[in-house]
């Protein structure tokens, strides 16, 4: 077991393909990190990099207080579980799982307690004769693991292992991965460009975009204070509502001017953001989720929108509706949207003509028609400004 | 007269002749191949238990003679011998050297392709127009004489073709080269065929390269080595070509050849039943070491 750091760690791909840039990052020993963000961030990359598979071209990689850098796979003492398994088809389970403990010269009874060991803490014992490819994908999904825990290595590297297994499975399997992680107390760094994967499971997650780390820390952190839009808008699910609007002084405080509303900002939004007096008279990007947006009555309603669709879930119910003000349509919130699962929206999207849609999350029980003007009030507290030229959140 | 068919006999008439269908339309197929291909192929055998000349109209029955003057010392032990020889050799180094190619072609060499190719071409040329050259290069005055000359080494120079002890493996020599490239070729299919993802898998699980090679490559390419080896066994137990063209069978039946004896003996010789019997064992031979090695090579693929 052993911390992992990486510092300004960049890589180029021969063909001169930037995958990876300027990353620092130090994983604590025993730490669950996810390493999240839409297809081609360079995630897995920078786990190859990790793993040895990969050369590093810029910066260091350490493990413990070694540097890695030149150091072969099979050196650094790092178990890793592919995206396909990467199973030995012509091994029987036990053969697979013992492989690495065979690399390593283990005398022949040690292997075989340790093989029952790992396969009993996976279901897997009655399986140890049989080939790969006679097991289910989340059996093979097991045996992955198994290579990965026999050996008790430094620290588990997994690219994507879930990402080939049905919702249902994939979700018992999240819970039995982390578990599996928090029991054995080995670092591990896990890759997805699954958010809600990323949040269930990560005691810490770091958000890459285009290679380049947008924000680190622990889930609920980095869910309620993205750093930039990007962030903002990828993770969450449904994702985050965002629409530009004026900001306008009024007497001690500001004003957010729609196209045809006004939403006053409270003392508590304004006093933590003294930076908003450059805004003044210029547009930002305003994001709130959708859990923080209500349906209430007209007296203290600060919006008003009007329902296009509601779609009742069981426990919550979406009720999606138009206000007439500019969308974001920041590359950051559209390449976010493309990649996020169940949000129905377009990207950066418009209902009519200068119109976005917000999505509201609410009570199923309410009865709401499409066409229907309803008032709406949002809770500032976990309201969202953004600097529409840089992206980066207003938090100052 | 009798009574017309019932639609029910009918009906089974109708099934009977829609399954038979297919073999129908095969028939004409099956007939030219038949008379084309395997009825020559027979009735050969046939004259093997004959004195035929191949010219006269008469054939005397021998019965087994034939096949006794082949299992003869001084008729063809020898050249059973020889053919068994030859294909070893080339069972063993094209097999060998055709692996140890493949793996190293397939790295991330910049001169590849151009090496494949170059390994490729000997047998992708006519192995007649090549053995002669070959024959060339290993006469007394030859280009290979020439380089041990060069190299101060011209205690070694013979004529490579014309010495008993040499010419055989000379002849091993030249079929190696030139097969090498056809089974490097299957051997580099066969590891395009291994996932790249195993790589990764065996590099991070930190096993040495023997055994990455010994427990992982080896076994993930048993399909490609059954199909390299039955090849070149049968091209081995078949060698012709290359023997005509560097010896033509010589010195004094020295590379005699099972292949070239059959050719000699029913052409040049006019002894047809005596090449028949020769023919007939080197199918015989061929036919029972290819199966039994596929059968032996296939077994040890389902284990896997
Ligand atoms: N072997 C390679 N050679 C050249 N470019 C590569 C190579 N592998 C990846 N890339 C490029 O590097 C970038 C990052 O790729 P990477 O595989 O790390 O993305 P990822 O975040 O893992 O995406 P995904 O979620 O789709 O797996 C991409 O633009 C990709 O095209
Ligand atoms: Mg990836």
């Amino acid at each position: 077991m052993a911390t992992i750091s990486l510092s300004s760690v960049g890589k180029v791909y021969p063909g001169g393909t930037r995958a990876v840039s300027d990353l620092n990052l130090d994983i604590e020993d025993g730490e669950f990190m996810v390493f999240v963000g839409p297809s081609g961030c360079g995630k897995t990359t920078a786990l190859r990099m990790v793993a040895g598979l990969e050369d590093i071209t810029e910066g260091t990689i350490s493990i413990g207080d070694r540097v890695v850098n030149g150091v072969d796979p099979g050196k650094r003492d790092l178990a890793m579980v592919f995206q396909n398994y990467a199973l030995y088809p012509h091994m029987s389970i036990f053969e697979n799982i013992a492989f690495p403990l065979r690399a390593r010269h283990m005398a022949k009874d040690e292997i075989r307690s340790r093989v029952e060991r790992a396969a009993g803490l996976l279901g897997l014992t009655e399986y140890l004769r049989r080939k790969p490819r006679t097991l289910s994908g989340g059996q093979r999904q097991r045996v992955a693991m198994g290579r990965a825990i026999v050996r008790e290595p430094q620290a588990f590297l997994m690219d994507e292992p879930l990402s080939n297994l049905d919702a249902k499975l994939r979700v018992q399997m999240r819970s039995e991965i982390a578990n599996l992680q928090k029991e054995l107390g080995i670092t591990t760094v896990y890759v997805t460009h699954d958010q809600v994967e990323a949040m269930t499971m990560g005691r810490r997650i770091a958000v890459m975009r285009k290679g380049v780390l947008q924000q680190e820390g622990p889930p609920q952190n980095v869910y309620a204070h993205p750093a930039n839009i990007f962030v903002a808008a990828f993770i969450g699910s449904p994702g985050m509502n965002f629409f530009e609007a004026r900001v306008e002084r009024c007497e001690a405080s500001y004003q957010l001017h729609l196209r045809d509303q006004v939403l006053s900002l409270e003392p508590g939004v304004v006093r933590g953001r003294p930076s908003l007096e450059a805004f003044v008279g210029r547009c930002v990007g305003v994001g709130v989720r959708p859990e923080n947006l209500a349906l209430v009555d007209e007296s203290s309603g600060s919006l008003r929108a009007r329902v296009s669709r509601v779609e009742v879930l069981g426990a919550e119910a979406l009720v999606y509706a138009d206000i007439a003000a500019k969308a974001v349509v920041a590359d950051e919130v559209i390449e976010a949207a493309d990649s996020g699962e169940g949000d129905t929206r377009a990207p950066g999207s418009t209902g009519d003509e200068g119109e976005v849609t917000l999505i509201i999350r609410t009570d199923p029980s309410l009865e709401i028609d499409v066409g229907d003007r309803i008032p709406i009030s949002v809770r500032q507290d976990r309201l969202h400004l953004f600097d529409i030229g840089t992206g980066m959140a207003i938090w100052t | 007269m009798s009574a017309p068919p019932s639609k029910a006999v009918l009906r089974r008439r109708r099934k009977i002749l829609v399954r038979h269908v297919p073999w129908v339309l095969a028939i004409p197929g099956i007939v030219l191949m038949l008379v084309l291909r395997f009825l020559p192929a027979v009735g050969s055998a046939g004259y093997a238990f004959t004195d035929w000349n191949g010219l006269t109209l008469s054939a005397n029955s021998v019965g087994l003679d034939n096949f006794g003057r082949i299992f003869s010392r001084g008729g063809g032990l020898g050249a059973l011998a020889n053919t068994l020889i030859l294909a070893g050799v080339l069972l063993v180094v094209a097999n060998v050297g055709g692996l140890a190619l493949a793996l190293g072609l397939r790295g991330p060499l910049k001169t590849r392709n151009l090496l494949r190719a170059m390994f490729f071409i000997p047998f992708a040329l006519s192995h007649l127009a090549t053995g002669y050259i070959w024959q060339f290069i290993f006469s007394y005055k030859g280009p290979f004489n020439q380089i041990l000359d060069g190299l101060g080494l011209d205690s070694l120079q013979k004529a490579w073709t014309a010495d008993p002890q040499w010419a055989l493996y000379t002849i091993a020599l030249v079929i190696c080269w030139q097969y090498t490239g056809l089974t490097m070729i299957i051997y580099l299919a066969g590891l395009e065929g291994i996932p790249e993802e195993l790589d990764d898998a065996v590099a991070v699980d930190g096993a040495s390269r023997w055994m990455k090679f010994r427990r992982v490559t080896l076994p993930l390419l048993a399909p490609a080595l059954t199909v390299a080896c039955t090849l070149t066994l049968i091209w081995g137990l078949g060698a012709f070509d290359q023997v005509i063209a560097l010896t033509g069978g010589g010195p004094s039946g020295a590379t005699e050849t099972l292949a070239t004896m059959v050719w000699k003996n029913t052409f040049v010789f006019g002894e047809y039943g005596y090449g028949a019997a020769l023919a007939l064992v080197l199918a015989l031979i061929v036919a029972c070491m290819a199966l039994a090695q596929m059968f032996l090579l296939r077994r040890r693929e389902d284990k896997l």
